[in-house]
């Protein structure tokens, strides 16, 4: 992130004077395949004061502590902060792994703070594709069974699941490797064949906890080219929970953590960027760009006028 | 999708899945060679009623007495009739089984019109006495006695007991056959009915006062008799007819005479001391010892079950031992195999957390999470099962092949209180406690096999729903979980 420390004192006057202090509006991203949005009616997500809270030794930590954000369909999103932050709780929320402790916490509409077991497994099945950093493949099936598994629980056909999931192997440029246990494939195949299973079910959403966590430099670059492939040409919303800032400057939406709360709205294109804290004072750098970052990001030009 | 994933996870942890399928294999095998040797001794202990009480006789009933005072005369013995064999005198002497009572032959009659009986004959236990000793104690005694003291009371020559009881051990031997008078007209019913045909052919109706024998095969052996030849007792030619042996081997009766004839030899005519009853079914027989017991107060009704319980020798021992050794081995070890088929299970269900939590992250619901753990589980209980069958099945045909053969004895005899000589001498007559030798088997019927897959299956199932209760509380946020 040291784009964003760059003469922060000179953006900040530009931006107070842009009088862009309100909750941004969301961005539609232009990419090549152009998909259509899938639900023209509202966000894919919305969360308003949404809360987590975990006993530890008795004791109440709140991993989240009342995180307001939405995410449109298509968006490319990147979620930093430090360890503890709150990062992996979030994501958990967002793929109907849990329920939040308080708040409400809409996916497509549906109030997943309300569903029960068996709503959010459909909502885990159908909705959501997840991608972990230990790539979390069945130890003893192989790439072409691990990325069935997820068409199980659809109730596809045999023939048509292993087809699916050629396919989906393919995709990510695996299609030699489907006969291979994970323990015989590289960090960066086995978390390829674990992209493959995350789609092969045509998912809304993309989520992934630390993907490159476990690789080194050049597979990171691979599998983050693989992801933003999916969200570029086929349209997928796409959420990455990362560490690295080289992986989180290729997202043209930031959130950052801390402590359970989200500290720093940030969008940026290739010509800069612009950040906006929690207190609502607004960054841009350069400041030049701040118009041009905000356009693209689909915010109303309209909107930033004085 | 199921199977594949089933059948690999258990290939990768072979170890564990064979043990918890060996357990199970154990504790199966276990329960059906102790089930088989229970079988094997009670069908042993079936065998040795049959062979001690016929197969067609459901109720015996007999009547002991105190010993009669008479008897003592049966063994005064003088000069006068005993033969003499070289310095040896020696004395047969037939008497019927003394201290069991007898019956007028019109009880059977009676007995046999009651309801639910079949048929009812008569019988009659004798005892051929042949005492031996040294022909010149015999003088010495007989010279004492005429002088005033009367047999057995005089101090023992050797006087091995308190020469004050008078009651010592005279320097003679007493050896006895067995003979049973039979009914020649239903000879099914009865000592006969327990009895297999060796040579010749047993009594025909028509025959009921013939000068004819049956005798025991070995008694035979000893004797050096065979069919055609001739039997002496009680001065009297019986003509050989047929030899027998005992079903399972058994040393019962040595000869057999028709009743009548049997009757003659110890002047009891129209007396029994054995009344052997077939009723109509099983069921029936409890009916029928109650009716028995109320025509006849004094007497005693034994039927097969109550025999079962009186069979001692290392047949009762084999038949305690499967009982109660056996089976609490059976069960413990069943138990620690249910119990470490459980106890893998959820460490296996635990070591997956990730796994089954990543599956759940996707869209697996609980109950198929449940279902592959029970899948896996139920697969090594098929494992166990198989093998715990066929070790079974091994065990039990190795325990029928090494095992030694049972002996079984049953005392039927009256018990006999009076002491000194005359009661020694009674008991060694009255030895009716008859021992049998038979093989062990111990079958295993379908029956058995299924109890073994359903024990093996039930294991699995309590392993899988062990595990499947584990796997089921994970949450799917497991997967998040960094391994690091
Ligand atoms: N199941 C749980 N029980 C108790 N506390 C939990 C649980 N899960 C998370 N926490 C706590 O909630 C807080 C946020 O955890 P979270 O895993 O979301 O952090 P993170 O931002 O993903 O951190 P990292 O970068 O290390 O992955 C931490 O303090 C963590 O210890
Ligand atoms: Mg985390």
């Amino acid at each position: 992130m040291k784009r964003l420390d760059i003469e922060i004192e000179e953006a900040r006057t530009a931006l107070a004077q842009s009088g862009l202090t309100d909750e941004w509006s969301l961005p539609q991203p232009v990419h090549a395949g152009s998909a259509a949005p899938r639900s023209a009616a509202g966000p894919l997500y919305r969360l308003d004061a949404v809360q987590k809270l975990f006993t530890r030794r008795g004791a109440r930590v709140a991993a989240l502590d009342g995180v307001d954000l939405t995410i449109e369909n298509g968006e490319f999103v990147i979620v930093m902060g430090s360890t503890g932050s709150g990062k992996s709780t979030l994501l958990m929320l967002l793929g109907a792994l849990d329920r939040p402790s308080a708040g409400t916490l809409s996916c497509e509409g549906q109030d997943l703070s309300r569903l029960g077991e068996s709503g959010l497994c459909a909502v885990r099945g159908r909705l959501v594709g997840f991608v972990f950093q230990s790539f979390n493949l069945i130890p003893t099936l192989t790439a072409l069974e691990n990325v069935e598994t997820a068409l199980v629980p659809l109730g596809v056909s045999a023939g048509e699941r292993r087809e699916r999931a050629l396919a989906a192997l393919a995709d990510v440029g695996l299609s030699q490797r489907a006969g291979h246990v994970p323990g015989e494939l590289s960090g960066g195949e086995q978390q390829r064949v674990a992209i493959a299973r995350a789609l092969v079910k045509d998912p809304h959403v993309l989520l992934a906890d630390e993907p490159t966590g476990n690789l080194d430099e050049k597979t990171r670059d691979d599998i983050v080219g693989v992801l933003e492939s999916v969200w570029r040409e086929r349209g997928k919303t796409l959420i990455v929970v990362t560490h690295d800032s080289s992986v989180a400057a290729r997202a043209p939406r930031l959130i950052r953590l801390h402590e359970g709360r989200v500290v720093e709205h940030v969008r940026q294109n290739g010509a800069g960027v612009v950040s906006r804290a929690a207190d609502g004072s607004v960054v841009a750098t350069p400041p030049a760009a701040a118009t041009a970052v905000l356009e693209e990001a689909g915010t109303p030009v309209g909107a930033m006028a004085p | 999708m199921f199977f594949t994933y089933v059948w690999r996870e258990l290939r990768r942890r072979k170890r564990q899945a064979l043990l918890t399928s060996l357990g199970l294999a154990l504790g199966v095998a276990l329960v059906v060679i102790v089930s088989a040797v229970t079988t094997g001794v009670g069908d042993a202990q079936q065998d040795v009623l049959k062979s001690l009480y016929g197969v067609g006789t459901d109720v015996t009933v007999t009547k002991s007495v105190e010993m009669q005072e008479s008897m003592r005369g049966q063994f005064r013995m003088s000069t006068d009739d005993v033969e003499k064999v070289g310095d040896q005198f020696v004395r047969d002497t037939v008497i019927a089984t003394p201290g069991a009572g007898t019956f007028l032959e019109e009880r059977i009659t009676e007995i046999a019109q009651m309801d639910d009986v079949a048929a009812s004959v008569g019988g009659l236990l004798l005892t051929n006495a042949r005492v031996s000793g040294d022909y010149e104690w015999l003088e010495e005694r007989e010279q004492l006695e005429q002088s005033g003291s009367g047999f057995g009371q005089g101090p023992p020559p050797e006087g091995e007991e308190g020469a004050g009881q008078g009651a010592g051990m005279p320097p003679i031997e007493i050896t006895t056959f067995s003979m049973a008078g039979v009914d020649v007209s239903d000879v099914e019913l009865g000592p006969l009915g327990s009895v297999e045909l060796v040579d010749g052919r047993l009594f025909e109706a028509g025959e009921e006062a013939d000068n004819v024998a049956v005798i025991s095969s070995s008694y035979a052996k000893q004797e050096e008799l065979a069919v055609g030849d001739a039997l002496t007792v009680g001065e009297k030619e019986y003509e050989v007819i047929g030899t027998v042996a005992s079903q399972a081997g058994g040393e019962g009766v040595n000869v057999y005479l028709p009743l009548v004839r049997a009757q003659k030899l110890v002047d009891s005519e129209g007396k029994v001391n054995q009344i052997y009853v077939r009723a109509d079914s099983a069921e029936s027989i409890p009916a029928v010892e109650a009716r028995i017991a109320e025509l006849l107060p004094a007497a005693t009704v034994t039927s097969a079950e109550d025999l079962a319980e009186q069979v001692s020798g290392s047949l009762g021992s084999a038949s305690s031992l499967a009982d109660r050794l056996g089976t609490w081995l059976a069960v413990a070890v069943l138990a620690a195999a249910f119990l470490v088929a459980g106890l893998l299970t959820m460490a296996g269900v635990s070591r997956r957390t990730t796994e089954f939590g990543t599956l759940k992250a996707i869209g697996w619901r609980s109950r198929r999470i449940v279902g592959q753990v029970m899948g896996e589980s139920l697969l090594q209980g098929v494992i166990g099962a198989v093998l715990g069958v066929g070790l079974g099945i091994l065990g039990a045909v190795l325990v029928a092949q090494l095992s030694p053969d049972l002996q079984a004895s049953v005392a039927t005899g009256p018990e006999i209180q009076e002491g000194g000589m005359v009661g020694r001498m009674a008991s060694d007559l009255l030895d009716t406690t008859q021992t049998v030798s038979i093989e062990m088997t111990a079958p295993v019927g379908l029956d058995l096999v299924l109890l073994a897959v359903g024990l093996a299956l039930a294991g699995a199932v309590f392993a899988g729903i062990l595990g499947g209760w584990r796997a089921a509380r994970l949450r799917p946020a497991e997967a998040l979980r960094r391994v690091e």
